[in-house]
């Protein structure tokens, strides 16, 4: 069943847009934005060839996302960013609307369903539908897509390890249900003569980028990693150490690489992309910079007089990759200014909801939790319980990335951590006797995702996925790599329930007006 | 607050000191080596590592104190607890073995071992580092106006340039690079670049436990192989020339004394400065 909700978010888009001359008329900068968010949330369609401004604003359920474009205008013509590459007729902007913080919402894809009847580009049957050979057009089809907002991801099995041999797996994989009907296929499926395991995962924000790949060549950076016990991984083309943020299974490690497999998968192009396609792709995406510019509650997050952690105006400016896990150094800074005495507690909605935003930004920090049996933390001599909080995790300032790179065994798409997902495929791992077991979960793991797993062939990696930005959420639901946290309320029950704790009412809410402004 | 903390510490530490010396009976200085389930403490502003051996509660250290020698197990699974007992003030209701090495042992679970024992007036003593969030050198990402921290390469080793051994310290049972390890291997590669060296052996060991109680423990015959080529792969991954690596391990197991084996579970490096750098 497809929920439509787009009515309530333009109603509250509007009140948003109307409010805006108001709170922006002293900053020559919100200015600016004010005026591009005079523009209604939109498609960007492949080839329309619209220029790409600077600055663009655009409505969501709680308030407005800003973007920067630190290029300037691009010509979008011919562009391979906006053109369609390959034959499916998607351009990397199908999955990557700026108007979903560069990644895509559940919102954007039901609406695009409605607009064109499900025939989009969007919507191609190759990781747009359930499985490739299902009907084109009927809702079930393209049910994880529809009510997810997941992409089919086929990955060889096993994989090639980066010297490009077959890996030699640690598990074996049954399918135990196979609701999409993709992993027992014959065709497309694990028994196929190119053997694939296919799982089901969001578009990953393709923002902010300059904190997601920063090379690791700085001295300041350990060159081993606490995730492995080994060295980071170099990049293939300049052998700097580079982390393992960009995707969720880590399997490409630099820009150049993942744009080339993106256009093979997702756009279906049949050659390599040009060095220069290439080079124009990540001149982009590495200059675009998006969070939530504007807060109905709050009003603008990019001026003066609001935290420096917030909006997309300092986030295309600080540094990156600076630990986070500190009081004095914050993931997403002070507060100060939305604390008294800084703040009026004067009674009105919008300083109260300031105050409440300010306490669910030191909950993010202090709020102190047990967190137990998560691979990559807990096993590396950290102790096992742990007590932390959530900047634990999300300890890179500014967007709340892992400072120390790589993948957590959280159990995101793990039963019993996760909710029981009938609609998904659901796969068990038995490890081999003569190799570690996950220290957890044992040698016969039943999960939705084996995640990193499919890439190292290694036990231990067994569900394990890399954290993601915690940027621009207000525009991009649902959370987390399965798309199972609708809300910001349903990311926050995640935590309550894997680390058996309860926020107080008003502790979840402070937290949840918190993400929002993010 | 955080001077609040320390003093409070401190009380409960000197009020814990008589305690100490009337519940222990055996001498400072004896090495103790035991399996049991490891004990977390919910102190403040850190939880603290207990664990229990024949009706006496010890001290092992602290959650995540990144900057201490001790790291602590998991729960979930028992721990190969090996210290030496001293005459200081118990520390979280116990007393402080020092040094002290905490090693989980898998991969067998143990679901019983989840002990958290509530704070009971006890007061964790202030982490050197990460155990918490705190206030930690750094600078805000929006400072923008302050250059971002770096931090400057070690400079050269300075001769006499030597044979020399650096230790590679591995958990019982396991061949993971946990971060002692890491620091050691990098290390060693300073060394060899360092010096040039003409050749860097690499040797795998692995040794049991002897514990207290007269029992021995045993690591798998395929450690020794496991860790010296993992050793080996982590330099040459960070530069040490192939050429000059040469590995090997001794199946054999260690002799164990009951003091301080886990030195013994370890993969030595001995480089060899070359014959044309300065000596």
């Amino acid at each position: 069943m497809i929920r439509h909700e787009g009515l309530r978010a333009v109603t509250l888009a509007l009140l948003a847009a109307a409010l805006l001359p108001v709170e922006s008329g002293a900053d020559s900068d919100t200015g600016a934005l004010a005026e591009a968010s005079s523009s209604r949330r939109e498609w960007w369609a492949p080839g329309s060839g619209k220029p790409f401004p600077e600055r663009l604003t655009y409505p969501n359920e709680f308030g407005q996302i800003g973007l920067i474009n630190k290029s300037g205008v691009v010509d979008t013509n011919g562009h391979p960013f906006f053109e369609p590459l390959g034959t499916n007729g998607r351009a990397c902007v199908t999955c990557h609307q700026p108007a979903d913080a560069m990644s895509l919402s559940l919102e954007s894809i039901r609406q695009r369903w409605e607009d064109t009847a499900g025939g989009d580009p969007l919507f191609h049957p190759s990781d747009g539908a359930n499985c490739p050979d299902l009907p084109r057009g009927d809702p079930k089809s393209h049910s994880l897509l529809l009510e997810r907002g997941l992409f089919r991801i086929a990955l060889p099995w096993p994989g090639k390890g980066p010297d490009g041999k077959p890996i030699e797996p640690e598990f074996t994989i049954k399918v135990i249900k196979d609701p999409t009907g993709c992993n027992l296929h014959p065709e497309y499926g694990l028994k196929s003569r190119n053997p694939t395991i296919s799982v089901f995962r969001r578009p990953r924000m393709a923002a902010n980028l300059r904190y997601v790949v920063d090379e690791r060549d700085d001295p300041v950076f350990a060159v081993f990693t606490v995730k492995t016990g080994m060295p980071f991984p170099k990049d293939p083309d300049t052998g700097k150490r580079v982390n393992l943020n960009l995707m969720f299974d880590g399997r490409e490690l630099n820009l150049r690489t993942q744009a080339i497999s993106a256009a093979f998968d997702h756009l279906q192009t049949h050659a390599d992309l040009t060095p220069e396609q290439v080079r124009r792709i990540i001149d982009f995406e590495s200059n675009i910079y998006a969070a939530q510019v504007w807060h109905n509650r709050a009003g603008w997050l990019d001026a003066d007089d609001v935290p420096k952690g917030l909006g997309p105006t300092r986030l295309s400016t600080a540094h990156a990759s600076l630990p986070g896990d500190r009081l004095n150094t914050p993931t997403f800074q002070l507060f100060d200014e939305w604390k008294p005495p800084q703040l009026q507690l004067d009674g009105s909605e919008a300083n109260e909801f300031r105050a409440s935003v300010a306490r669910g930004a030191d909950l993010f920090m202090t709020k102190l939790m047990w967190i137990r049996d998560v691979w990559t933390l807990t096993n590396g001599g950290s102790g096992n319980p742990m007590k932390r909080s959530c900047s634990t995790c999300h300890n890179s300032q500014m967007t709340g990335l892992d400072n120390a790179p790589g993948w957590f065994g959280l159990g995101m798409s793990t039963p019993p951590w996760t909710d029981p997902h009938p609609d998904m495929p659901l796969f068990e791992l038995t490890c081999r006797k003569d190799v570690v077991p996950h220290p957890y979960e044992g040698r016969k793991i039943r999960t939705y995702d084996p995640g990193r797993a499919l890439i190292s062939g290694k036990c231990v990696d067994i569900g394990a996925l890399t954290v993601h930005q915690s940027r621009g959420m207000a525009a991009r639901a649902p959370y987390f790599s399965n798309g199972s946290a609708k809300t910001l309320a349903e990311v926050l029950e995640f935590y309550e329930r894997r680390f058996d704790f309860e926020y107080t009412p008003q502790e979840k809410q402070d937290l949840i007006n918190f993400l929002s402004v993010l | 607050m955080l001077h609040a903390r320390i003093f409070a510490y401190l009380l409960v530490a000197i009020g814990g000191a008589s305690l100490a010396q009337a519940d222990s009976s055996k001498a400072p200085g004896t090495h103790l080596s035991f399996v049991t389930c490891p004990i977390v403490r919910d102190t403040d502003p850190t939880p603290c590592w207990l664990a229990e051996y024949e009706g006496e509660l010890y001290y092992l250290g602290l959650q995540q104190d990144t900057e201490a020698e001790f790291f602590p197990p998991q729960q979930g699974y028992k721990a190969l607890i090996e210290g030496v007992l001293t005459d200081k003030p118990r520390i979280c209701g116990g007393i402080p073995l020092e040094p002290v090495k905490a090693t989980t042992l898998l991969p067998e679970r143990d679901p019983s071992c989840n002990q958290i024992l509530p704070a009971e007036g006890w007061v964790a003593p202030p982490a050197r580092r990460g155990a918490i969030p705190r206030i930690s050198p750094g600078i805000l990402a929006t400072e923008i106006d302050k250059p971002r921290p770096r931090r400057a390469p070690l400079p050269p080793p300075e001769p006499p340039f030597e044979i020399t051994t650096f230790a590679i310290p591995f958990d019982f049972g396991s061949e993971f690079m946990l971060n002692k390890a890491t620091r050691a291997t990098q290390r060693a590669q300073w060394y060899a670049l360092g010096t040039n060296a003409r050749k860097v052996e690499v040797i795998g060991y692995r040794a049991g436990a002897l514990l207290s109680n007269g029992k021995r423990l045993y690591e798998d015959k395929r450690l020794p192989k496991q860790r010296a080529l993992k050793v080996a792969e982590a330099l040459r991954d960070i530069g040490v020339g192939d050429a000059e690596i040469e590995v090997r391990w001794v199946t054999r197991s260690e002799k164990v004394t009951g003091k301080e084996d886990y030195l013994l579970r370890r993969v030595d490096v001995i480089v060899t400065p070359g014959e044309d750098s300065a000596t």
